[in-house]
């Protein structure tokens, strides 16, 4: 190899270690513009495709009006067939269908909103829970997010993040679904807890999953036996209790389900 | 779903803890490794020993990240195969050299039978006799299935003297564990591969970033689509019973394309790697889904494997040479041996003799089907028989035991209903969009493939730095919260 071949092939590794360097400097740069600070090597604030949402401080989010009169939490059944908009991150995915079967044997209107690796910070710093919340005017919606924040350590933001959904669904009935621990986490389970309610927030981290092939997920069956878990304490412990009776035998799941694409905010 | 460490933790995962953490391609760990790893290749300049003995170095540590001590177990092996392969070309006694090959393939496949198949072998003894044998508790080498059968071919070109024996001990440690095909291929062969370590390498910019291209590509194809397209999938094969028959068509056919760009993926980004390296490793996938019979199909898929399997096992055993009974048969055994080496498990097995059968009735209709006008008509009806055909076995891929995949079966063929097309594709837009892009990329023209390398290889730095900001985004983007493992790493 001659001198002057050597010599560019030494410039083009190095043009290839700049183009690298450039890049993470970005992103990292990115991370530290970041609401939470800190070294998140990955994330940004480029909103991902979602229909019709925007990405913003959350200051400026505005608060949904309430149309309906807020229900009392009194320990009463409400034995009334409800719209409910079941919403939250992949582990929405395996309740889908289980409580799907629940709405089809108690009357109830399901739609479910999957949100791949999304977090409370991801439906604080968007639009995407007015969005659907205006479409399709639920009466009751159970929340499921956590599950991507167990090891978080701006604790102060996310009780932000999670006051801010809590305040923006005010005047709508609703339950929030704790994550399904696999591992202890930093706090977002106490923080949920405080700020929800112990009687709209529903603690799963104590519970037995069986568990896929990522060792996180439940399995459908164990996701099931989670969805029957969360509907007797739904029916006859929560502070809104909706008729929740358990399907028997073979029940089609009756379940309008929206995948969004992933977006990491 | 990333677990946030302090960044002392962090550099102390990455750094010292190993097995069980395999670096893979598509997350920062190695991305930040690989600006080191050129670097030092900047600084090695024109030692080529040097270059090798760095390289080696870094092999090593991605081994050990992804299987701790069990490196001294794969270092001692290669030491003592090296030692044969020497000793054996030099001797002329035919017995000689026999029984050292043969001590060679007992010490390698033997290694390979214990790790990979001994809880499988027992557990069916179990089932078959009714005991109660204790399961055998062993830790599985990420990438030996590999690096066996490249030992092995390595072996038989020598014994064979179709290949001379590495020079140097470190030639040799180095063409077994090269980093980016060390875990999961492509299977290289010696007389490929030798000469590139032991000469100083021909390395050009364009091999370069033709090399980042294709590392590029690799990202795309794994962690944006096939992570993205799993997230589904996994939970139909995860209890399809759950599921109906069109959302489980829709699974298997999104698995074909799931495992496509999972290991295709993961082969343009080793090769890419390699390339930047000065390294040529070859051509592992050529678009198998265009293929218009079982035949094409597996001259384009896996070729590293399945021209593995053609040379060591398939033309040893007579190929076509003994009658066309024996070549069914040569056939058959071949593509059992492949579905074994894929896993231990009867569904792989299952799986191998499937594709056994196809390739047999390939050839027995060959007679009749080169009767036939090749015309696009023709072409089509092919193209479409033989990705149903493999598609539909993927199941035996996907699923973790017979029930999983009877239930699969079960659902396309009793419960399938096409008035659910429009709410599914209306609930998973992306996910269907996805799934196209992967299959009309398929049928792509070669020059418009080559065209886009070409530009990029061109183009100036800062059109280089835009596409890789895109493609990191399009990570972000759509990747899942957890960094899912490579499939064939299984293997």
């Amino acid at each position: 190899m001659s001198e002057k071949h050597r010599r560019k092939i030494s410039e083009t590794y190095i043009s290839l270690i700049v183009l690298l360097l450039a890049g993470f400097l970005l992103f990292a740069g990115y991370s530290f513009t970041g609401d939470d600070g800190g070294v998140g090597l990955v994330k940004t604030r480029i909103a991902g495709y979602l229909r019709g949402t925007s990405a913003g401080p959350v200051s400026s989010v505005t608060v949904i009006e309430d149309t309906e009169p807020e229900k009392s939490r009194e320990n009463v059944q409400d034995t009334v067939p409800k719209r409910i908009l079941l919403l939250g991150d992949s582990m929405v995915e395996g309740l889908s269908k289980p409580f799907g079967r629940y709405a089809a044997v108690n009357g109830h209107e399901l739609t479910s909103v999957i949100w791949y690796s999304s977090s409370s910070k991801t439906w604080a710093l968007t639009d995407t829970l007015e969005y659907f919340v205006r479409k399709y005017n639920p009466d009751f919606v159970m929340v499921s997010l956590g599950g991507n924040e167990l090891f978080v350590r701006d604790l102060e933001n996310r009780k932000r993040y999670v006051s801010d959904i809590v305040e923006r669904l005010s005047g709508i009935p609703f339950i929030w679904i704790g994550p399904p621990n696999w591992k202890d986490d930093t706090g977002i389970n106490s923080i949920l807890c405080s700020i929800v309610g112990h009687d709209r927030f529903f603690e799963s981290r104590n519970l037995e999953f069986e568990r896929g092939a990522d060792g996180r997920h439940p399995t459908a069956r164990s996701s099931s036996v989670w969805a029957d878990t969360i509907s007797s304490w739904l029916m006859n412990t929560s502070c809104h209790r909706i008729r929740m009776e358990r399907p028997e035998g073979t029940v089609a799941p009756k379940v309008k389900v929206i995948v969004l694409s992933n977006a990491r905010i | 779903m990333n677990e946030d460490y302090s960044l002392s933790e962090y550099l102390w995962n990455l750094f010292f803890v190993g097995g069980g953490q395999p670096i893979i391609f598509s997350t920062v760990e190695f991305w930040i490794l690989l600006v080191v790893i050129i670097s030092g290749l900047v600084l090695t300049g024109k030692h080529n020993t040097v270059r090798v003995a760095y390289l080696f170095a870094f092999s090593l540590f991605f081994y050990y990240k992804a299987n701790g001590f069990l490196v001294f177990m794969m270092l001692a092996t290669s030491f003592v195969d090296w030692k044969l392969s020497v000793t054996m070309a030099r001797i002329t006694s035919v017995t000689g050299r026999k029984c050292i090959l043969a001590f060679s393939l007992l010490m390698n496949l033997g290694l390979l039978v214990y790790f990979k198949y001994s809880v499988f072998l027992m557990s069916s003894v179990n089932d078959l006799l009714k005991t109660n044998f204790p399961l055998p508790e062993i830790i599985y080498p990420v990438g030996i299935s590999f690096y066996t059968f490249q030992s092995v071919a390595y072996m038989v070109d020598v014994y064979k003297r179709r290949t001379a024996p590495a020079a140097r001990l470190l030639d040799y440690m180095f063409f077994l564990t090269f980093f980016p095909i060390l875990l999961a291929g492509p299977i290289m062969r010696a007389e490929k591969f030798l000469p590139q370590i032991a000469a100083k390498p021909k390395i050009r910019p364009g091999m370069i970033w033709g090399g980042f291209w294709l590392l590029l590509l690799g990202v795309v194809k794994k962690a944006v689509i096939a992570d993205y397209i799993m997230q589904f999938n996994g939970w139909v094969f995860g209890s399809p019973s759950d599921y109906t028959g069109l959302e489980t068509v829709f699974a298997v056919i999104g698995y074909s394309a799931q495992i496509y760009c999972d290991f295709s993926g993961y082969s343009d980004m080793a090769i890419g790697v390699g390339a930047i390296m000065g390294y040529d490793l070859g051509v592992n996938f050529n678009r198998p889904y265009r293929s218009v019979n079982v035949t094409e199909f597996w001259r384009r898929w896996h070729i590293s494997l399945s021209s593995w399997l053609r040379d060591y096992l398939y033309i040893p055993l007579g190929g076509n040479r003994k009658g066309r009974l024996r070549m069914y048969f040569n056939l058959f055994v071949t593509m059992l041996v492949a579905g074994i080496w894929h896993g231990a498990s009867w569904l792989f097995v299952i799986w191998g003799a499937l594709h056994g059968i196809g390739l047999v009735v390939h050839k027995m209709c060959r007679p009749f089907l080169e009767k036939i006008n090749d015309s696009v008509v023709v072409r089509i009806a092919g193209g479409i028989l033989t990705f149903s055909f493999v598609t539909m076995l993927w199941p035996l891929f996907a699923c973790h035991d017979m029930s999983c995949a009877y239930g699969v079966y079960r659902n396309i063929f009793m419960s399938f209903d096409i008035s659910l097309l429009l709410p599914f594709v209306e609930a998973r837009f992306m996910w269907v969009v996805l799934v196209l892009v992967v299959f009309v990329s398929q049928m792509l023209p070669d020059s418009l493939v080559d065209g886009a390398r070409r530009w990029f290889v061109s183009a100036p730095l800062v059109f280089k730095f835009i596409i890789f900001v895109v493609v990191v985004q399009a990570v972000v983007q759509f990747s899942a919260g957890n960094v899912a493992p490579f499939i064939y790493l299984q293997f």
